[in-house]
């Protein structure tokens, strides 16, 4: 893990609530992306899905790096917190299949719960290698490289979120168990700046007005 | 667990082998119809197959040293993308190049090398995969075919079934039992290198729902086989099949299956016009093969550094296939959806080729259910 990840990790992790964005920018983080690539801040964001901040963190970085961040751009950024948010709660359920009991044994050893848990690994995977793959586009990425990004990860992020709660039954709708938090704000960042079908409309025409020669030429020339 | 997972890109020398694909496959391949592309995998074309291997596009990834191309994974991942996006007729080479010439490489002696590996990379010979048997699918380990030692080598008697191309094949190599009982399991199996025009083979074709005999029977009677038959080492079977399984499973080639189709139904909604609903799913589909496609790279990227990642590799099987098995299903939908709109008969009929060929992608390789059991596994689960 980069220095840079652990200092913001850090941070997120002592300054809570109003404090917290006054702290960010006291130690610089609010201006990272201004001095540093998307692709090298995209660690950090993840790391803001895998607390579920609900503080609007990355849209601050955006708006410091470019006058007026696009929706693109926007989307990129979303698409790489909620691939934070994913991996925190595959974790949250495995650790949780592991531990809680029924019929004698530990629920993660029954084949209906690992299936379930193996397609949630399937998803955020996705969700992962999407934002990766979108970051690595800077602060102007193409129409089609966000679309393809925050469709995934939107068309992931229902099947990421219903099983995670499957997984911990009625424990995980509880106010006080956290769970709930990681799950709306996964289906908040859905929707935000674009879900799946507005990116799948703008990307669908894109791909009709293409005279690629097939699908693989489309691709490749995202 | 996702952190070794790395965005990658293709190198630009293999990039640079895709002219030369498509200039084969605009020469052999563009002409035949969907119907004919859209079963790709299953296309046979013994000519094709040749013209690839004098390209030098056949045994990339076997050293020169054997008659192949001495590079690494992404030059097949370039050449293989090309050929199934084109639906071209990979058949007939298809297990040689992607499994029992890398096998061979991996457990084979210096002679067998040799033998082998040349006449592969040259399309001479082609091979078949001998794992299932009627009372061994998922559950591999419990197969009965049995080779006992002869003066001279072995003597092979049992049968194989669901083997794809057997009666276009050389040879098959076959998991089976060398020593000990059915209920010792993964203990005394091994792997033998079967000709299948010797003595006491007898093949017989299996007709599938479309009419196709793509796979068979296998029949063993006291099939007299020479000593280095054997590949590898006697009893390690199991061990070297789940390395067979592995090069099976994490292939590039998992998202290609339906793309004709999808180019098919594309080109349709071109002339007959998309409104919103069309467009939409258009890019539901094509947003998915492009994200999935710079998976199979990222997981490319970790072959090409000597991993086995064997977990990411059967996350992305269940995803890619689960992905070409919604593409048939999507257009049948959509299709159906405009009851008096003019299709083409071909694209229905490819359709319905795909819809009866989709099953079979989550099948063959390790089922669903099998491979989410690894994952599983990966997972800390088991
Ligand atoms: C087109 C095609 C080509 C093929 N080509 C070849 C070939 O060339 N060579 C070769 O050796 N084989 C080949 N196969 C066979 C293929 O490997 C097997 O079909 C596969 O391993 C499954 O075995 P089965 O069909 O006997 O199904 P079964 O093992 O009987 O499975 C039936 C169902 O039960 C499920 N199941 C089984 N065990 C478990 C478990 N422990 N937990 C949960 N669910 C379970 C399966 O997932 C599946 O849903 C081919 C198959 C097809 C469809």
């Amino acid at each position: 893990m980069s220095e840079l990840l652990a200092s913001f990790e850090r941070l997120l992790d002592t300054a809570g609530g109003d404090a917290l964005m006054p702290a960010l920018d006291v130690a610089g983080f609010l201006d990272a992306l201004r001095e540093l690539p998307l692709r090298e801040i995209e660690p950090l964001l993840r790391a803001l899905g895998r607390r579920a901040i609900d503080a609007p963190v990355a849209e601050a970085m955006a708006a410091r790096a470019v006058p007026a961040p696009s929706r693109a751009l926007l989307a990129v950024i979303a698409t790489a917190e909620m691939a934070g948010i994913g991996e925190r709660l595959l974790d949250m359920s495995i650790e949780h299949a592991n531990t809680r009991e029924q019929f004698g044994r530990p629920i993660g050893k029954f084949q209906a719960i690992q299936q379930q848990l193996a397609v949630m690994a399937e998803q955020v995977m996705m969700t992962r290698i999407a934002a990766q793959t979108s970051c690595a586009h800077g602060l102007e990425p193409p129409l089609a490289a966000a679309a393809v990004a925050k469709s995934a990860a939107s068309s992931a992020a229902p099947t990421i979120a219903g099983i995670a709660h499957a997984v911990h039954g009625a424990i995980g709708i509880t106010r006080e168990f956290p769970l709930h938090r990681f799950t709306a704000r996964l289906h908040a960042l859905r929707m935000s700046h674009g879900s799946e079908s507005y990116w799948n409309r703008l990307l669908g025409s894109a791909r009709l007005q293409a005279d690629a020669q097939n699908s693989l030429d489309f691709v490749r020339s995202i | 667990m996702f952190d070794a997972l790395q965005l990658a890109s293709i190198p630009a020398e293999d990039e640079a082998l895709r002219p030369k694909v498509r200039a084969l496959i605009a020469e052999h391949v563009l002409q035949r119809p969907i119907t004919d592309r859209v079963r790709s995998w299953m296309g046979v074309d013994a000519a094709f197959s040749r013209a690839l291997a004098e390209a030098g596009l056949l045994g990339l990834t076997v050293p020169a040293a054997y008659g192949g191309g001495g590079r690494g994974p992404f030059a097949r991942y370039v050449v293989v993308e090309e050929l199934l996006a084109a639906g071209a007729p990979v058949g007939l080479h298809w297990i040689a190049d992607r499994q029992s010439a890398l096998l061979i490489l991996g457990f084979g002696t210096q002679a067998q090398k040799q033998l082998y590996l040349p006449r592969i990379c040259r399309g001479e010979i082609f091979f078949c995969i001998g794992m299932s048997e009627p009372g061994a699918g998922s559950d591999l380990a419990s197969v009965r075919s049995r080779a006992e030692r002869t003066e001279q080598g072995w003597r092979l008697t049992g049968q194989k079934i669901w083997t794809t191309s057997a009666h276009l094949c050389d040879y098959m190599i076959a998991l089976v039992r060398t020593s000990g009982a059915p209920g010792d399991r993964q203990q005394g199996l091994s792997q033998l290198i079967v000709d299948l025009r010797a003595p006491g083979v007898a093949i017989r074709g299996i007709e599938d729902a479309t009419g196709h005999r793509d796979f068979n029977e296998v029949f063993f009677d006291g099939v007299e086989l020479p000593a280095d038959a054997l590949l590898g080492t006697e009893g390690a079977g199991w061990a070297q099949v789940n390395a067979e399984l592995a090069f099976e499973r994490s292939g590039p080639e998992r998202i290609w299956a339906s793309a004709v189709l999808l180019d098919g139904w594309i080109a349709h909604l071109k002339r007959s016009g998309a409104g919103e609903a069309r467009v939409e799913r258009v890019g539901a589909l094509t947003t998915q093969l492009a994200a999935l496609r710079t998976l199979s790279i990222a997981l490319t990227a970790r072959l090409a550094a000597g991993e086995r990642p064997l977990t990411e590799a059967s996350l992305y099987k269940d995803l890619g296939t689960s992905f070409e098995q919604a593409i048939p299903v999507a257009i049948a939908d959509d299709l159906g959806s405009h009851p008096d709109e003019p299709v083409a008969p071909e694209l229905r009929a490819a359709l319905v080729e795909a819809l009866a060929l989709a099953p079979t992608y989550s099948l063959r390789g390790g089922t669903r259910e099998i491979l989410r059991g690894i994952i599983a596994r990966g997972l800390g689960l088991r």
